[in-house]
């Protein structure tokens, strides 16, 4: 199946080049290429692309905002959005995690990593950018001295050991893959797993679920 | 000193000559009063050295000290070698002056050396009524408490006006500092969007042409066009920052006329379009370095405040014009004022009204109706 992608950059060579190593890609198509967050917003809602690939900066609404209205709190059929910006910015990677983007990564990364964020986003199997959104979640942790895990509210319905075991791995960065390699069960169950403590915490993405793992403190530094 | 005589409104201007024309009846009459041609001289020069020495621009301590001396070897030969030379006054013009110059010489020398010279002066005020030798040796004790007291309180005065000079200069300093570190970090914004755009320009290319889809030459062309555009855009960004980032005093090179800082700037800009609109009459002009500069800080300030502060921006105006004998700067948008979620800067717009005034301009911003104007107004002629 193709995996049709949006690009917004206010920068016309940021989009021809992300549009040419998509191209490489047989697996998949540039659906629209636009310069501003108010096409970028209008052409996702149009032409439901599996990712949108946004640039931060952008006139008109920038990608923060577009991503809060595409992806954010109370959206139905929230989209795939991905952050690609010059910066990793901290208070960046806060708001676009929290207006309900599926990953950040930076533009200069290597064109195999586009591709890889690119599939990743499209499927949720994995973070995308695992070394800059873990060290970034890593911050959410509770403070040190209060010693034991400090959850928010208790959940309604408590995660078992092994969507714990799950949780874990996954606020550290690792895949699906490696999950069951670890875990010695098959990706299928790990896909289970998160399926029931993505239900259970109520969010809508992996990255939330790393989130919540590192502000619960049930990952620690 | 003198520099604040120009600064000064009309009225004060007038005050100012009636203190000076009052100071010089007194000295007059202190002069014609003195019962002999010894007593007038002394009280003459002493007097008027001191008031002199407040309006010497680049005060040396020497002069100050030399002063002091002077008064204290008046006051020596006037109550021992010469006595009877002075009966109705010790030097009331001069005890004024050195007042004043107790005060200024708190405000313009390092801590020590102005300690020093106070005491100097201090000790010529105090010891002026032993001048008068014909004085019932009782009140002598008690005009000298008197002018320490009033000393003691024009010290004060001095001190308090050092202390405020201080945490101004300190103020400024640091939202120079604070304005620095802002160009540094728009220098590195600016730079790094181009050099990102070279960089992912290039990877793309080296990507595609490794997984054999060798791109079209006529792309490639275009590719290279923009990746050799972004490139001297981020030189002349970082030229004209880092003149920015440079001593204020360094010299002014010619690229930095008007329209050509007004077009770097534009063009350097990530936001919304910039389109600039310079009147010829201006380009043409030989403005003062302090201006252009001055005007170089208000469009890069505003440009970074629209992509700090501004939503919704569909344009941005940078516009030059004559107006009388002043050049208006203007940098419009037509935005929201809005909360982008970024750190605010506290010391932008003050630190750039600081700097316009000091180039003799003024500056306004705010909210037009629709969108958001900073206009500065600045000087055309050093005239």
């Amino acid at each position: 199946m193709t995996i049709r992608v949006l690009i917004a950059d206010d920068q016309e060579m940021i989009r021809s080049a992300f549009g040419m190593i998509l191209g490489t890609q047989p697996d998949m198509e540039v659906v629209a290429s636009v310069a501003d967050g108010e096409s970028a917003v209008e052409q996702a809602r149009r032409l439901r692309p599996d990712v949108c690939l946004l640039d931060i900066r952008m006139p008109a609404l920038d990608g923060l905002e577009a991503t809060r209205l595409l992806a954010g709190p109370g959206v139905d059929a929230p989209l795939n959005v991905l952050i690609a910006t010059t910066f990793d910015l901290d208070e960046y990677v806060y708001r676009a995690l929290r207006n309900g983007a599926c990953g950040f990564l930076l533009k200069d990364m290597s064109p195999a990593l586009l591709i890889e964020a690119v599939r990743a986003a499209s499927t949720g199997t994995s973070l995308i950018s695992p070394a800059v959104t873990v060290r970034l979640l890593s911050k959410l942790a509770p403070a040190r001295q209060a010693g034991e895990s400090t959850v928010d509210r208790p959940l309604p319905e408590p995660l078992t050991d092994r969507e714990l075991d799950v949780v874990k791995l996954v606020a550290n960065g690792h895949t699906n893959d490696e999950i069951g390699a670890k875990l010695y069960v098959s990706v299928a169950t790990v896909k289970t797993h998160l399926a029931n403590a993505q239900r259970k915490l109520a969010v809508r993405n992996r990255v939330e679920i790393a989130a919540w793992a590192w502000r619960t403190g049930v990952v620690t530094g | 000193m003198t520099g604040i005589l120009t600064r000064l409104t009309w009225w004060q201007r007038v005050v100012f000559w009636l203190i000076v024309a009052a100071g010089g009846a007194v000295l007059v009459v202190e002069a014609f009063s003195s019962p002999s041609a010894y007593g007038a001289v002394g009280l003459v020069v002493c007097g008027i050295l001191p008031s002199v020495a407040l309006f010497t621009r680049d005060l040396a301590a020497r002069a100050v000290a030399g002063i002091g001396t002077l008064s204290i070897v008046f006051t020596v030969v006037s109550a021992t070698v010469l006595p009877g030379h002075l009966d109705n006054t010790f030097g009331f013009f001069e005890l004024i002056g050195l007042a004043c110059l107790c005060v200024r010489t708190l405000l313009v020398f390092p801590a020590w050396r102005a300690a020093g010279l106070c005491v100097l002066l201090s000790l010529a005020a105090t010891t002026l009524p032993l001048r008068l030798a014909d004085l019932d040796a009782a009140y002598t004790p008690l005009m000298a408490f008197i002018i320490a007291v009033v000393l003691a309180f024009v010290l004060l005065l001095g001190l308090v006006m050092r202390l405020y000079d201080r945490s101004r200069t300190d103020s400024f300093q640091l939202s120079r500092q604070a304005q620095r570190l802002e160009y540094a970090r728009d220098l590195h914004d600016f730079v790094a969007h181009h050099v990102t755009a070279i960089v992912v320009q290039t990877q793309a290319v080296r990507f595609a042409t490794g997984s054999g889809q060798l791109p079209d030459p006529v792309v490639l062309d275009k590719m290279l066009d923009g990746i050799e555009r972004a490139g001297s855009q981020a030189l002349t960004s970082m030229r004209t920052m880092v003149n920015v980032l440079r001593d204020d005093n360094a010299p002014m090179h010619p690229h930095q006329a008007l329209t050509l800082m007004v077009n770097d700037l534009a063009s350097s800009f990530t936001g919304a379009p910039v389109s600039t609109n310079v009147d010829p009459a201006i380009a043409s002009l030989d403005l003062p370095n302090s201006t252009v500069d001055a005007a170089r800080h208000v469009v890069q300030e505003a440009l970074t405040n629209v992509l700090r502060h501004a939503t919704r921006v569909s344009e941005v105006t940078v516009s030059a014009r004559a107006r009388g004998q002043e050049v208006e700067i203007s940098v419009t948008n037509d935005g929201q004022a809005g909360d982008n979620g970024l750190p605010k800067g506290g010391f932008g717009l003050v630190g750039l009204a600081e700097r316009v005034e000091s180039a003799g301009g003024s500056l306004t911003a705010g909210p037009t109706g629709r969108g958001w104007a900073v206009t500065a107004l600045l000087p055309s002629s050093t005239a």
